[in-house]
């Protein structure tokens, strides 16, 4: 159970000078990667994995942890003046968002986006608090069935919310599991996949693979376009809203933040979903749905505290199960893993200045967040105008030296490029790429999972079916399988119908 | 075809053939892989064990998704080619494979110095001054903060003194 002296204990470590630092660094960075198109908080993390090799690990969450939520902050100022989501978080916040900036309101839209998002970020750190503590005391009792059940369970829901065709996010997956078996077999030794190569015998870095999906790989889909960002020429005043937009606001603030901490804590749910679906349930549940569309301040309200309270739910399955529910949160579940700290069930008793530490350190980042992103919102609209010309360069030098750093390896980089190649072809063929990342992260626990399991039951796989927990997890597995193949049969059943009409 | 397509991009039946067919192939090497590092039993699984059951299932879903595309009858998408700037992207990506041929012999700084130079200047061609100025502030200050400051051990390569 949660006390004060938890809290308290956790502001000691989160209010120790460099730790504020980087707590602010990673805001900052995670508001600008936010700002600008292109370059996601996935990417930015990337990049500084190698960095954060020189900090402490409580310092280097702080810092990655910031980056995560600020973004989803940055996002929203681009979604309202250029109308394009610096985030794929905020893609809802554009359509009443720049409306209501066309319409002279940037101001009250950016000002209520940074309160919502305050309110939610808030919530989603007191749920943490609360819930975090007695979800990890009953993941001790998980044992290797339950494990690799829930773990099948997360990349069944990945795949299935997926934004592409599920089939395409399960191939995905597949191949993120088979990277990830690369090296060493961790149960009996053998080299797998190696072609000889002594470099791979640890396997595949998480590091050239993340910044080649995420980091090159989108600077190659930008490299196609041409430079055209449009600001809105009006000036940006009364960034404070009114008690009309207040009023007009609260619920859809409380209701967002709610949806999202639940969607943050589903895997693969995250604040693409919930900025989603907070939308689509404010524009269902107001008095006006034809003003939606045409700049309702409820319509930038809800799906922005919605992507917040998302960021803040998906570290709940990640401090407490150890196991990251979405792409971004893997690169975190990774940054620990570097430093030799397994986020689990254990993490509350054995490392209590980690736990508590990250969640002190998103108080205080919240407000950070609050006083960046009003007060300065002019820096931001500055940083809109830095041609990209400009900054994809420096976005592919520091991949190279993140990902050359590591093991001082030429190999990493191929492997980085390689993988930038593959994540753009994916992108081009419809792929999603989240799913390999999360696989990829999750492959060895599964494998471990269920050969231990195997092992325990003597070659019987009634073990994932007599156990409760590992029973519902694979009951919900097959459940969305079943809900993925009803439209397919249907569609089957009709076309047979229709050749039998002919006949 | 699906990919290379000069005039544009085809992203539809084609493309999900030829991908579905790629995977398939790809999937089949992985289960021969899989057969040779052995698949064990239920009792005592190998190394193989679940490298051969997820390329199988990766296997049975592209076939599916290459005999879904053969009898696919919807509109394909193109993209017009002048919508996509292939030259850049590709010029990007040799010049990355190149820089990291070199990086080894020619050494940190001078390699991403050139690599520096190239980039700034692909988007608007003819601005060599500001893109060699650019790109010297870059590779100098990155130099500056990773291998002095942060103590990484860069490669040195044409300039032993750096």
């Amino acid at each position: 159970m949660m006390t004060w002296s938890d809290i308290l204990y956790g502001f000691q470590f989160a209010t120790l000078p460099i730790n504020l630092l980087l707590c602010f660094l990673g805001v900052l960075l995670g508001t600008l990667v936010g700002v600008l198109p292109g370059i996601g908080p996935a990417g930015a993390m990337a990049l500084l994995l190698p960095i954060s090799l020189k900090i402490t690990p409580l310092g280097t969450v702080i810092m990655l942890a910031g980056i995560y939520y600020g973004s989803m902050y940055g996002g929203s100022t681009t979604s309202i003046l250029v109308s394009i989501p610096g985030e794929p978080a905020s893609v809802m916040t554009c359509v009443d968002g720049h409306q209501m900036a066309l319409q002279g309101r940037a101001g009250p839209a950016l000002g209520i986006s940074a309160f919502g998002s305050f309110f939610a970020g808030t919530f989603s750190i007191i749920a943490l608090m609360i819930l975090a503590g007695p979800l990890a005391k009953a993941a001790l009792k998980f044992g290797p069935p339950e494990f690799f059940s829930l773990v099948l369970m997360g990349l069944t829901l990945v795949t299935y919310l997926s934004q592409k065709s599920a089939a395409k996010a399960f191939m995905s997956a597949l191949i993120g599991m088979l990277l990830s078996w690369v090296g060493l077999d961790l149960i009996n030794g053998t080299t797998r996949f190696t072609f000889g190569m002594i470099e791979l015998n640890d396997g595949i870095g998480v590091i050239p693979l993340v910044m080649g999906l995420f980091g090159i790989s989108e600077v190659f889909l930008e490299l196609e376009k041409d430079e055209r960002v449009e600001l809105i020429k009006t000036k940006i005043k009364n960034l404070l809203p009114t008690r009309e937009d207040w009023r007009q606001s609260t619920w859809p603030i409380l209701r967002g933040s709610a949806l999202g901490f639940f969607l943050g804590i589903i895997p693969g749910g995250g604040g693409i979903i919930a900025n989603f679906m907070s939308y689509i349930m404010e524009k269902r549940l107001s008095k006006h749905p034809e003003r939606f569309g045409k700049g309702e301040i409820a319509g930038v309200a809800g799906p922005e505290s919605a992507n917040n309270a998302a960021a803040g739910g998906a570290f709940i399955p990640l401090l407490s199960l150890g196991i990251p529910m979405n792409a971004t949160v893997a690169l975190l579940f990774a940054a620990l893993l570097i430093h030799g700290v397994r986020p689990g069930p254990l993490l509350i008793s054995e490392h209590p200045e980690i736990f508590w530490g990250i969640v002190a350190s998103m108080y205080i980042g919240n407000v950070m967040l609050l006083v960046l992103n009003l007060p300065l919102i002019g820096v931001w609209v500055k940083v809109l105008k830095i041609p990209y010309r400009i900054i994809f360069p420096l976005i592919l030098l520091f991949c190279i030296i993140g990902s050359y750093a590591i093991n001082l390896s030429t190999l990493d980089l191929k492997l980085m490029f390689g993988f930038g190649i593959l994540g753009y072809l994916m992108r081009k063929f419809d792929f999603d790429p989240a799913p390999l990342c999360l696989a990829f992260i999750l492959g060895p626990l599964m494998e471990v999972s269920m050969r231990q399991a195997l092992l325990l039951s003597q070659g019987s796989f009634s073990i994932f079916f007599i156990r409760p927990i590992s029973a519902f997890c694979l009951g919900i597995a097959a459940l969305l399988l079943l809900t993925n193949l009803i439209p397919f049969m249907k569609q089957r059943r009709k076309k047979l119908e229709e050749i039998q009409i002919k006949e | 075809m699906a990919l290379g397509n000069a005039k544009g991009w085809v992203a539809g039946r084609d493309a999900n053939l030829w991908t579905g067919l790629f995977l398939m192939i790809f999937s089949g090497a992985v289960i021969s892989e899989a057969i040779q590092l052995e698949i064990g039993t239920p009792k005592s699984p190998g190394s193989g064990f679940m490298i051969f059951g997820a390329a199988g299932v990766l296997g049975l879903l592209a076939l599916h998704q290459s005999i879904k595309s053969l009898h696919f009858q919807g509109r394909e998408v193109k993209q017009a080619s002048e919508e996509i700037r292939w030259k850049r992207v590709v010029s990007v990506i040799l010049a990355n494979i190149l820089y990291i041929l070199l990086l080894q012999p020619v050494g940190y700084l001078l390699n991403t110095f050139l690599l520096m130079g190239f980039l700034f200047q692909i988007h608007k061609k003819g601005r060599w001054v500001s893109a060699v100025g650019g790109a010297a502030l870059t590779s100098f200050l990155s130099y500056l903060v990773f291998s002095r400051m942060l103590q990484l051990h860069l490669p040195r390569g044409l300039i032993p003194f750096f």
